[in-house]
């Protein structure tokens, strides 16, 4: 049997590390203060005639969505609404209620929560399940309605900046691996843990489809140069940038490079690095190992001063004109919006920690730590 | 608008006037912070030092005042609610060593003026991430002293 769902979103605003692991929760879920509500009459129409929709003025966004399924449970002390979002993403509202005047009294609401089940581990259904939870975590109070079961609540859902942040910055990552996945056609299952170095993997390949040419980290390059005529010509060519310093402008490349995000191997294209400001580790001894002429491969270790190079691809991989959908479009579209509130959620927060002080206190918090004169007296 | 992943050499941490800069809402500080939690969608990093001087600041207050009152006791707890929302980089073993290489090598008065700040630039230095001050002097100061072995310290000035 095909159900027909759908889901709508209308957005009415103008304008729209390396140690470290990336922990996935697959299914958080957002206890919400209830701000108002209606009375709780069932019995309910059928799922297929019911839509669940999401008001959310702070970000100018209203989302309806037909309802899937209703679970009825402890004598609808727990009612469950499922409803449509995106393909593998779904949004359950669960309502707690309560017999207002005793055991034959009305049912009101007295809790609710919200979240959005990933059923397919894929990047764009998490991007979208975490643009919502980051959405509903910055929004204030919002409005979710059942209208076929005249069902209005107002909600308001008190999420810390700091698990906002961690939404976001997975919500990079997997916009990321769309990108990937849309400029390859390699397909991506997320799993629970990304290791930083995966992370990495993922900004760079990133980097490479979207920019071709960007400044990135290098910590060093090793040429394996053969002991030649030409290979010495060529070494003591190089020209120092800096008098008196053993600075050179050097490049590596161009090189079909690879590489391996989630397990997978990308090609990007000719990869070329420049660098401007790489200092040859042992000059001299590699100048003598040239000038052997042996033939013998010498290893040329460059460490960029500033351990940066610039990157250049060719033939990379790229994407379609319009690579995205207008639901993926308008998830991605509330980018600035989800900026602003956060910063401006960390602003209010860091201007709370003088707020309250007399002029006087606030010169006395604000002063720095001073040690006695000879605290610090090594002799000189 | 960024939203894919950001290149890991943007991350920064602020050191005390910065902070201090952003606690009293300067135009130029709320701009530089909103365009970095565009690109990394958080807030930069505090280094354990610059906790260290925020904390500092409210207890010589309560010290002064001979106790502490309920402005400062609310403004003490919002402050420990903004380092329990940041991103801490603590003052390592790595740090510790970069930090004690720095010291000596500067003068006594660079020492007694700058004690903090190198802290600061080790702590940043450990971790890789760059500095966001209002003295770039004072930094640069500091990082002519930072050996081959890491590479040169990331200022950005935001005043």
């Amino acid at each position: 049997m095909v159900v027909e769902v759908w889901w709508s979103f209308c957005s009415h605003r103008d304008r729209m590390q390396s140690v470290s692991v990336a922990e996935i929760t697959y299914q958080p879920s957002f206890s919400a203060e209830v701000l108002s509500a209606t009375d709780f009459v069932p019995p309910f129409p059928k799922a297929k005639d019911s839509f669940l929709a999401i008001e959310v003025p702070a970000f100018g966004v209203h989302m309806l969505g037909e309802t899937t399924n209703i679970d009825i449970g402890a004598g609808y002390r727990e009612v469950t609404f499922e409803s449509f979002v995106d393909d593998g993403v779904s949004a359950l509202l669960v309502l707690q209620n309560e017999q207002s005047n005793g055991v034959n009294g009305d049912l009101r609401i007295k809790g609710a929560s919200l979240s959005f089940p990933v059923g397919a581990h894929r990047p764009r259904a998490h991007f979208i399940a975490n643009t919502l939870y980051a959405v509903l975590g910055l929004a204030g109070p919002i409005t979710v309605s059942i209208p076929a079961s005249k069902i209005e609540l107002g909600l308001n859902f008190e999420v810390p900046p700091s698990k906002v942040v961690d939404l976001l910055q997975l919500r990079q990552t997997y916009f990321g691996l769309m990108v990937i996945e849309r400029a390859t056609g390699v397909e991506f299952d997320i799993p629970l843990h990304i290791s930083g170095e995966e992370m990495n993997s993922i900004s760079f390949a990133y980097h490479a489809i979207l920019m071709h040419q960007f400044v990135w980290r290098v910590n060093e390059i090793t040429y394996q140069m053969p002991a030649t005529k030409e290979m010495l010509a060529w070494f003591d060519d190089l020209k120092s940038n800096e008098p008196n310093a053993c600075v050179y402008k050097l490049e590596s490349g161009p090189v079909p490079t690879t590489r391996t995000v989630l397990g997978q191997e990308i090609s990007l294209g000719e990869q070329t690095i420049f660098i401007d400001d790489g200092v040859i580790e042992n000059r001299d001894t590699v100048r003598r190992e040239l000038a052997k002429n042996d033939r013998q491969v010498v290893p040329i270790r460059i460490i960029p001063r500033s351990r940066k190079g610039q990157y250049v691809f060719a033939n990379t991989p790229r994407l379609p004109e319009i690579p995205w959908d207008k639901n993926v479009e308008n998830f991605v579209q509330l980018e600035d919006a989800l900026n602003e509130r956060l910063a401006a959620r960390y602003h209010k927060l860091a201007a709370s920690t003088l707020a309250d002080l007399t002029p006087e206190e606030i010169e006395a918090v604000l002063a720095r730590p001073e040690l006695d004169e000879d605290a610090h007296l090594i002799r000189d | 608008m960024s939203i894919g992943p950001t290149d890991p050499d943007v991350f920064v941490a602020l050191e005390n006037d910065v902070l201090n800069d952003w606690r009293f809402r300067k135009p130029a500080t709320l701009k530089a912070i909103n365009e970095y939690i565009g690109l990394v969608k958080a807030t930069p990093a505090l280094p354990s030092t610059t906790i260290f001087e925020m904390v500092h600041g409210f207890e010589k207050a309560v010290v002064k005042a001979c106790g502490v009152n309920e402005r400062l006791r609310r403004d003490r707890e919002h402050a420990q609610e903004l380092i329990k929302e940041c991103s801490v980089l603590s003052f390592n073993q790595e740090a510790a060593e970069i930090a004690g290489y720095i010291f000596p090598r500067l003068s006594k008065s660079e020492r007694n003026r700058l004690w903090t700040d190198v802290l600061i630039a080790a702590t940043a230095l450990a971790h890789e991430y760059g500095i966001a001050t209002r003295n770039r002097s004072d930094f640069e100061l500091i990082a002519q002293h930072i050996t081959a072995n890491y590479p040169p310290l990331r200022i950005e000035v935001w005043k």
